[in-house]
């Protein structure tokens, strides 16, 4: 990436730059013509966001690496259900927290594990865990429904400083920082993304891609984990499979933030802009009394106009790509 | 490369006799627990209803895994084209009309796929991930509340009438259509480079294959098929709704890829994914049979593929290690 150099025009035009730009021109159109601007739409808006924040970050670091979690929603209900078995017994945070983390951990462990030890690709593995993991929720005792939460777990979600401000966006925004400093400064992420972006090359430098994969996929769980809490601590009722196909949204809000599918590109704020997009959007349903249904067909365009403006941006060097490729692929061949 | 075929072919058929083994153990299992069902060939060929919609879609997946491209679009545009058929048919009691119209949302649907894919080279999975909220959204949009439950009389002969009082009709369908594409992935040259083109991509390009053209029919036939899908559906079923096919997606490529068709491409045919159906089908209707139905067998299934693409991927290593 840094041998292309850039003019000032596309630096400025960058598509965080750019991404920033329409979240604020949304933000403005929206205060204008709607209750956008209120405490309660706000604090509605920054609940949404404090979990897809996470849950995002997590998903860009697992794509950075050419992987994919189709279980992501699946994994979150789980971790929100134990949460909130543990919670309903009388745990507070200082527990349940830790306990949906471990849960997160857990099972993108073995998500981890069947993708490196046994070399099954991401996709169909995780694939795969989604039907075990709903599987799970029916052998849940009473389904994987938990009820009547009581303040000990819903006061995390409930509480709002200054009438706007959720407490768990604020620790959402403290792990996002935490995690950007991780992407700039620590020594492992360049090598997630050596191995997203040629993992032969990663070998040969000495990295062990397995170890990488399975290192960010055990940070996924443990951002899964968080992002359930920030999910189900806002309500009253923990449904274990409301989270079922959420794992869309996320991957969305990766690839709108300009993450390559493909692995090996990628930058968390872009992934941050993504979900602050779609969080308003869908939102700006609500206040313009849009039904519900129309945000999919809102969130596949999205996704289309997205990816064809990543397209036009780096259609030239991805062709280098896949010529170098080539070259490489006829000398395995050969 | 000839060889490297051969042997290939060696190893596949060790996979699918695994396969078939597991098919044929399971129906003797369900069998031997309900009386002896197996005796009974009409509840034998039960056992495959509720699955034709997944296989016929699998179908057509099978060789878009095969391009190491991806459909996750299909289970929103048989949604969209059930809704677009009763929406039609409710609204002008016409149902060739209404057929029509069924027919051409999947194919139009499924060319947008194909044009998205074949002209930006965006990676598939992405596209109809789009596309799949896309058609969702659109069939929302048509449906709004409403549920179309309304349709003629007979509407349903592919799943209540039967060749012999035997065979369900659907049946009939999935496998002749099965066979059709048998023939055009083995023995056309199409089907070469359908191969090809996830082996690899490049080389396919330099000898002169329209690339493009390739991929946009194969995900215009997969629209059509789904379209196809949403009658067989229907017939069993009579709601058009958008969310009937939620998750469908992903039981369609579970079913190609339990029949040995990796992921990354080149590798799988027709064979594997029949096989792969007939065990979704059986595993959930056995299940159901002994009384567990429901979402147990999504966990069993889980499980299933779990082992199967973990076995697949121990044998292709040691397929490697021994090239």
């Amino acid at each position: 990436m840094a041998i292309y150099k850039k003019s000032i025009v596309s630096r400025i035009f960058s598509r965080e730059n750019v991404l920033g730009l329409i979240v604020l021109a949304f933000f403005i159109v929206l205060s204008i013509f709607t209750n956008f601007n209120t405490d309660a739409g706000l604090t509605s808006y920054f609940k949404e966001a404090a979990y897809l924040l996470m849950a995002s970050a997590a998903l860009t670091l697992i794509i950075i690496t050419g992987n994919i979690d189709i279980s992501a929603g699946t994994l979150m209900g789980m971790c929100g259900y134990a949460a909130a078995y543990v919670a309903k017994l009388g745990a507070p945070f200082y527990l349940f927290i830790p306990v949906a983390i471990l849960t997160g951990v857990i099972f993108a462990g073995i998500n981890g594990i069947i993708v490196t030890k046994f070399k099954v690709p991401s996709l169909v593995a995780t694939l795969a865990m989604v039907n075990v993991h709903l599987g799970i929720y029916t052998l849940l005792p009473s389904g994987g429904w938990v009820e009547n939460l009581q303040e000990n777990f819903t006061d995390l979600g409930g509480t709002v400083y200054f009438g706007f401000i959720p407490l768990i966006l604020i620790i959402s925004i403290i792990v996002f920082i935490g995690i950007m400093f991780f992407m700039k400064y620590s020594p492992f992420i360049k090598k997630v993304y050596a191995v997203g972006g040629n993992k032969d090359a990663a070998v040969l430098v000495g990295v062990n891609p397995d170890k990488v994969v399975m290192i960010t996929f055990l940070i996924e769980g443990l951002l899964i984990g968080l992002a359930s809490i920030f999910f189900y601590t806002t309500k009253h009722i923990v449904q274990a499979n409301s989270t079922f196909g959420m794992e869309m949204t996320f991957i969305t809000a990766v690839v709108v933030g300009g993450t390559s599918i493909a692995g090996g590109s990628g930058k968390i704020m872009g992934t941050a802009f993504g979900v602050l997009l779609l969080a308003m959007i869908k939102r700006a349903m609500i206040f313009f009394q849009l039904q519900d249904y129309y945000s999919y067909a809102v969130q596949g365009i999205i996704i289309i106009v997205a990816v064809l403006i990543t397209f036009v941006e780096f259609g030239g060097k991805k062709k280098d790509n896949v010529s170098f490729e080539a070259i490489k692929e006829d000398k395995v061949n050969g | 490369m000839a060889e490297k075929t051969i042997n290939k072919k060696k190893f596949k058929f060790t996979y699918q006799m695994g396969l078939f083994v597991f098919l044929a153990a399971l129906i003797l299992f369900f069998g031997g627990m309900e009386d002896w069902i197996i005796t009974k060939p009409k509840v034998l060929f039960g056992l495959t209803e509720n699955i034709m919609e997944i296989g016929l879609m699998a179908l057509p997946m099978t060789l878009i895994i095969i391009t190491s491209g991806i459909d996750l679009s299909v289970g929103s545009n048989m949604a969209l084209s059930a809704v677009v058929l009763g929406a039609v048919y409710g609204a002008t009691q016409n149902f060739g009309l209404a057929l029509a119209c069924c027919l051409l949302t999947g194919i139009l649907a499924g060319a947008l796929n194909g044009l998205l894919i074949a002209k930006t080279k965006i990676a598939p999975l992405v596209m109809t991930l789009a596309t799949m909220s896309l058609y969702l959204g659109i069939a929302k949009i048509i449906s709004g509340t409403r549920i179309f439950s309304d349709f003629p009389d007979g509407f349903t002969f592919l799943q209540t009438s039967k060749l012999f009082g035997v065979v369900p009709y659907q049946f009939l369908l999935f496998i002749v259509l099965a066979i059709i594409f048998w023939l055009f992935l083995e023995k056309s040259s199409i089907g070469r480079y359908i191969r090809g083109l996830g082996l690899n991509e490049d080389a396919v390009k330099y000898s002169g294959v329209k690339i493009a053209s390739i991929k946009f029919s194969l995900y215009t036939v997969s629209g059509f098929i789904c379209a196809i899908a949403s009658l067989v559906y229907l017939s069993h079923l009579p709601a058009a709704k958008p969310d009937m096919g939620n998750n469908l997606n992903l039981q369609a490529i579970t079913a190609v890829v339990l029949g040995g068709t990796s992921i990354m491409g080149g590798i799988g045919n027709m064979t594997g994914t029949i096989l792969g159906v007939l065990i979704i089908g059986v595993l959930r209707k056995g299940l159901q049979l002994i009384g567990l139905g429901g979402d147990i067998y999504s966990f069993i299934l889980g499980l299933v593929l779990v082992i199967c693409l973990i076995g697949f991927s121990v044998f292709e290593n040691r397929k490697k290690m021994e090239l």
